[in-house]
């Protein structure tokens, strides 16, 4: 950029300023402005307010109780369902969206985008209410296994148990995968395994030296946002249960707007608060993955 | 017109009065009287009008017909027979319906001397639970055939029972045959930021009203054409519509006295072997709130 600006005939040092304020900072106003008011100012005022007791005092009363039970067991369910659902969705989606990019013509390519894309953001009390009809106690699906001798419900199985909503919750992961994970495959190039093959590497040392290395910070980036789904999902897992898994949105939307629980907003919050933390802390290995890889991913 | 921020009125469980008047600082809601503020019994309304108990209820046993016996009692849920569709409305951490109905199955199984205490209906539910996860009691999964048998809200039956009938499926309510809760009632208030305080006062003033009149499918054209205050006289009141709907207006002792008091439309009787039991004081239920939501979670 500087050495633009010196082109233009040494100007003073604010025309520069100027300059490149306009070039460079302009054009992001608008972003800059959406994420201060929808992003940052939300989260700011959250973690303030997660700071106040019932009477508008500073006060650590609210993380003490956060930390302690039921809360502490919704934590680790949440944590533990994000990280289950996103596991075991997380290698077949990769290899589905790696055999429909390579193989797949250009036709199914599309329909299965168009259908991630459908699948992915199916949640909330449709897809419960269509689990209940498949897999409910009264499902189709219970009714014909039963009649092939597989009873579902002989033992504890429910939709609402931790893996119920594990299955629930891989209907819209599994796709999910798929489509975040596509560019990945996307942009391994064509040339790079034919140029390592040229030189005599065999498909198994392309794959352990160029191709897996290639494709694991978009692995990992993918693997978290599906964690971040199934962590924090809401609308599905409220419709399932009824308190005894405890989660932690539900344990948030009960305190925010439960017609039993008295005056714990801010306990709310403060469990949001931690929620983002638990997320942020995700990210960072992420980070570090990527600024690995990035280095030689260049060009 | 500005869009208004807050609600001028609140219809709540009562639950949350401690909430509403929290002691030393301002109360949410400012007081109010409505003209037929003495038909209020004492213990459903605060001396100086911050809230008042407007319609409470009785819990009922909801149940399908292909169940393959009939339940009469909230020790029955317990059977092995009804395995894997037995639940409840909601978390009752956050929901009123859900935690009267934990109140309701503590007295049937052997808690009725004392209201605040509700071990005995956590370790019903839990003794439920052990055989299979506890289902959500809601209209949906009651019409679809998942959920089959719970406590609700006698009130409810009205509307619950022709939406199952129109999916196809035979609901019956009926009250325990040993102890009925009487429940605290719902409570209204005005909200002290009401945008609108006039227009909260009306409000009350229909909600406690008393007329047996017109019921709002019987106004004509010309009725609503009337000036306010005759339009009123002439009006069925808020009370009676409680009544009618299944419901226990808080002001009925008052209108059987006066031969106001509607027929309700509810087809079914507390039998006459039943006690009803409370309804529970507000300090009951505060208490009460605590043990449930120090185990409903880890049930």
């Amino acid at each position: 950029m500087t050495s633009q600006v010196i082109e233009g005939g040494a100007p003073s040092r604010g025309r520069a300023f100027l300059a490149s304020f306009i070039k460079n900072i302009l054009p992001a106003v608008p972003l800059l402005l959406i994420v201060g008011f929808f992003f940052l100012f939300p989260i700011g005022r959250l973690i303030y307010v997660s700071f106040m007791s019932n009477e508008n005092t500073f006060t650590f009363d609210n993380f003490k109780t956060a930390v302690q039970e039921p809360y502490r067991t919704g934590f680790i369910n949440s944590i533990k369902i994000g990280l289950f659902s996103a596991a075991i969705a997380a290698f077949p989606g990769a290899l589905a969206a790696y055999f429909i990019e390579t193989r797949g013509s250009s036709k199914l390519r599309r329909t299965i985008a168009v259908m991630s894309g459908v699948l992915a953001n199916t949640g909330g009390v449709p897809l419960a209410f269509m689990f209940y009809a498949a897999l409910g106690i009264q499902g189709y699906l219970t009714k014909f296994l039963k009649s092939l001798g597989w009873d579902l419900y002989s033992g504890t199985f429910s939709l609402g148990s931790f893996i119920g909503l594990l299955i629930v919750y891989l209907y819209f992961q599994l796709p999910l995968m798929v489509i975040v994970f596509s560019p990945a495959i996307v942009s391994l190039r064509r040339e790079w395994s034919e140029a390592a093959r040229n030189l005599g590497a065999s498909q198994f040392n392309y794959w352990i030296r160029i191709g897996f290395p290639l494709l694991f910070p978009s692995f990992i980036a993918s693997f978290l946002l599906l964690f971040a789904s199934g962590f924090s999902a809401y609308a599905t897992a409220n419709a399932l249960t009824v308190g005894n898994l405890p989660l932690t949105p539900l344990q948030i939307g009960g305190l925010l707007d439960g017609n039993v629980s008295a005056a714990q907003l801010n306990l709310g919050k403060a469990l949001g608060v931690v929620m983002i933390v638990i997320s942020a802390c995700a990210v960072i290995p992420y980070l570090a993955i990527q600024r690995r890889s990035a280095r030689w991913q260049k060009g | 017109m500005t869009i208004q921020k807050q609600p001028d009125s609140i219809d709540i469980g009562p639950l949350v009065v401690a909430q509403l008047t929290p002691p030393g600082s301002k109360p949410l809601s400012s007081p109010y009287q409505v003209i037929n503020w003495n038909d209020i019994p004492n213990a459903a309304k605060d001396p100086s009008g911050l809230w008042y108990g407007n319609y409470g209820g009785k819990l009922a046993i909801v149940y399908n017909t292909t169940l393959p016996s009939v339940p009469t009692k909230a020790t029955d849920f317990a059977k092995p027979e009804y395995k894997g569709f037995v639940g409840i409305t909601g978390d009752p951490t956050s929901s009123n319906q859900a935690f009267m109905s934990v109140l309701a199955a503590s007295i049937g199984n052997g808690g009725e001397k004392n209201l605040s205490d509700v071990t005995k209906g956590l370790a019903l539910f839990k003794s439920v639970k052990a055989q299979a996860p506890l289902v959500k009691v809601n209209g949906t999964n009651l019409a679809t055939g998942t959920a089959k048998l719970g406590f609700m809200w006698d009130f409810n039956a009205l509307g619950i029972i022709p939406a199952a009938k129109a999916a196809g499926l035979d609901l019956k309510f009926v009250y325990p045959s040993d102890f009925v809760l009487q429940a605290p009632p719902y409570i209204n208030a005005i909200n002290i930021k009401s945008p609108n305080c006039a227009n909260a006062r009306l409000w009350q003033e229909f909600v406690y009203s008393q007329n047996k009149g017109k019921t709002a499918k019987e106004l004509t054209a010309a009725d609503l054409k009337l000036p306010g205050s005759k339009l009123f006289a002439l009006m069925q009141g808020g009370q009676n519509y409680f009544q009618q709907s299944g419901a226990d207006p808080i002001m009925s002792a008052a209108m059987t006295k006066k031969n106001l008091l509607v027929p309700s439309l509810l087809d079914f009787k507390v039998p006459s072997t039943a006690k009803i039991v409370g309804p529970a004081t507000i300090a009951d239920v505060l208490t009460a709130r605590e043990q449930i939501i120090s185990s409903w979670a880890s049930l």
